[in-house]
């Protein structure tokens, strides 16, 4: 169970991400007891904590699939609905309800999100996350026949496709060997020093250290 | 208990069954035609390609559930004992024989209903029966033999298409080939019919034989398919069992081309809808399929309900290139990614399915007697009823349940569900027949 609140500033431009007095249960039971922090451009912040602590809970409500029973989830202090286009143009997630169309190649995929998101350069930009993520060899095969391994770098690639200002990833070295965990913090620091924000569950110290800025420790 | 109330369903089914067969063979004599078209040789050979096609899809079918299939009881009897392979599978075969045999025997059924060859009945129906059977003994042979199902199931399309090419290449390249007339091969009709018989019967040996080489793995590789039908048509949710089926057709094809996505936002998600369309070509082969179906209701003489099972056909054709529509209506996850808001997403996934329904709606209309205003209410009705459909939210089997009294207890919140499409349809065939007068 969560019970963190971080003091937000008062009289300068929102932050970019803002959570506040988030609380949520499931049957009854408590899993996020008033959660606060706030998340600005540059920034990474890890959620830390035991299996069933609440980070994926924490992170799918800041992502606006789950409803928290009370507090706000805030984007540049507007409240946050998942539906909302801007919204979804801002935050690029892979979570666990990661999915895809099943007759639709890896490639395809890419390419489709490239075009939706109106990337400059699709094509380049494809090739580009394709080859960085080692997917190149598996382009034209469809989703269902890729490992869970390849599947998640997959999703990774999807994340990084597409313009973001926000990263969430639940667990993102999940499955990743350790050259693929290596690759993993060289990029996060690369989006933070692109300005992106990432916000991150792990159970993964290294990747923590290496990579967040703060810590919320989920559970505690 | 349950039995009792099988046992009652399944003597009014045999009832409604005693009563449909005699009175629409009837209908098939000299007296029913009176009223119907003269038909042109044309059609007669498509009606016979489609049931070249039909017979084809059967083989497949049966090839994709096993056909012998063994429940979990029978398949751990299978790992872990010297059971005799034989016994115990010897009535799983039966089913799949008599399902076989049931299915084939109801396209020749249909084939009797819509064309003019008019061979007598019961030959006839007695000859697919048995070349059902026989395809099904085949098939088991197959699967106990292990021979690759998809290397199977290609070479028997590959010779159902060689086979239609040849019966519609007849009337285009001697259009003076009148089509069978079975109606005066009366003793060679029978003669047929027992040939087929012995085949069935030679194969069903041969099948009985070979179940004793049948292993726990061959026994159960459709079991997967089997258990979601089985699953679906007990939940009456077929968003249960069409996953299973589109995983097994995609791990078959693994690879593919490059789409050829590009455009903008709306365009791009477009040529993806198309490109999956063109890929998983049965929802277009399903669409051209139906396409004959109002022009057969009418040489049928359901002319008077033309309208609607126009509309009805049109929904069906048009459901099937719904795929991305469904997917991206019950994705959360596809939507976040791809961006926009949902109402644009499912719009934009709606273009393929009603550019399907106008085209569909436009050509089936032409060879039947339909009006362009049915013709463009159907169009617009399939177009809504596919929307309903493909956005109703996923099935709950666990809402609340109203005790209804004599009714038993009902959920209300799955009902209206599972009605969310099929009551719009029904709404619309009332208005089409009332349109039509």
């Amino acid at each position: 169970m969560a019970n963190v609140t971080e003091g937000m500033p008062a009289g300068r431009a929102p932050d970019l991400l803002a959570v506040s007095g988030l609380c949520k249960s499931y049957s009854g039971i408590p899993m996020l007891r008033d959660v606060g922090f706030t998340l600005n451009p540059g920034e990474a912040i890890a959620l830390v904590g035991p299996n069933g602590a609440g980070k994926t809970t924490l992170l799918r409500c800041v992502a606006g699939i789950e409803e928290p029973d009370e507090g706000v989830v805030e984007l540049e202090g507007r409240r946050l609905r998942e539906t909302d286009p801007e919204a979804r143009a801002a935050m690029a997630c892979l979570l666990d309800d990661f999915d895809y169309f099943p007759d639709l190649s890896v490639v395809d995929h890419l390419t489709l999100y490239a075009w939706a998101h109106g990337v400059p350069d699709p094509e380049a930009t494809v090739e580009d996350v394709l080859r960085e993520l080692d997917l190149l060899p598996l382009a034209d095969r469809l989703p269902i026949t890729l490992s869970s391994g390849q599947r998640h770098r997959f999703g990774l690639a999807s994340c990084l496709v597409r313009p973001r200002r926000i990263l969430l990833l639940d667990e993102p070295e999940q499955r990743l060997d350790a050259e693929g965990r290596a690759w993993l913090v060289s990029r996060l620091r690369a989006e933070l020093a692109s300005g992106v924000a990432v916000l991150f569950a792990s159970h993964d110290r290294e990747l923590v250290d290496a990579v967040a800025g703060r810590v919320i420790e989920v559970g505690s | 208990m349950a039995l009792a109330e099988r046992a009652i369903y399944a003597a009014v089914l045999l009832a409604i069954g005693a009563e449909a067969v005699p009175s629409t063979l009837g209908h098939i004599g000299a007296a029913g035609r009176a009223t119907v078209v003269p038909i042109n040789p044309v059609v007669e050979w498509t009606v016979v390609a489609a049931a070249v096609l039909g017979v084809v899809a059967l083989a497949r079918a049966l090839l994709a559930f096993g056909p012998v299939y063994a429940g979990a009881a029978a398949r751990t009897w299978l790992l872990s004992t010297p059971v005799d392979r034989t016994g115990l599978l010897t009535v799983p075969l039966a089913i799949a024989v008599a399902a076989g045999a049931g299915l084939a025997a109801a396209i020749g059924f249909a084939l009797l209903l819509v064309t003019r060859l008019g061979p007598p009945p019961v030959p006839w129906l007695t000859g697919w029966a048995a070349l059902g059977a026989a395809i099904t003994c085949g098939c088991a042979v197959a699967q106990a033999r292990r021979r690759p199902v998809p290397v199977l199931r290609r070479w028997l399309s590959a010779a159902g298409y060689a086979l239609t090419a040849a019966v519609l290449a007849v009337p285009l390249l001697r259009p003076a080939v009148p089509p069978p007339a079975l109606g005066e091969a009366g003793t060679a009709m029978q003669a047929g019919a027992l040939a087929l018989v012995a085949c069935a019967a030679a194969a069903m040996y041969a099948a009985h034989r070979h179940l004793a080489i049948m292993t726990r793995g061959t026994a159960c590789t459709g079991g997967e398919l089997a258990l979601a039908a089985q699953v679906s048509l007990i939940s009456l949710d077929t968003t249960l069992f069409w996953p299973v089926v589109t995983e097994r057709r995609l791990r078959a094809l693994a690879r593919v081309r490059p789409a050829g996505i590009r455009g903008n936002r709306v365009a791009a998600l477009v040529r993806a809808d198309v490109a999956r369309v063109l890929r998983m070509r049965t929802g277009l082969l399903t669409w051209a399929a139906l396409l004959p179906v109002p022009y057969a209701a009418h040489l049928a003489g359901l002319t008077a309900f033309l309208p609607a099972i126009h509309l009805v056909a049109a929904f069906l054709a048009a459901y099937r290139l719904a795929g991305g529509l469904r997917f991206i209506a019950h994705a959360p996850a596809l939507r976040r990614a791809l961006g926009g808001s949902d109402l644009t997403l499912k719009l934009a996934h709606l273009v393929v399915p009603a550019a399907g329904a106008v085209v569909w709606s436009a050509v089936s209309a032409l060879p039947a007697p339909i009006s362009p205003v049915t013709a463009a209410v159907s169009a617009a009705g399939a177009v809504a009823v596919c929307y309903r459909m493909a956005t109703r939210p996923p099935l709950d089997h666990t809402s609340m349940v109203v005790d209804t009294g004599p009714f038993g207890p009902v959920p209300p919140d799955l009902v209206m569900r599972l009605l969310r499409g099929p009551a719009l349809l029904a709404v619309l065939a009332v208005v089409q027949l009332a349109i039509a007068g």
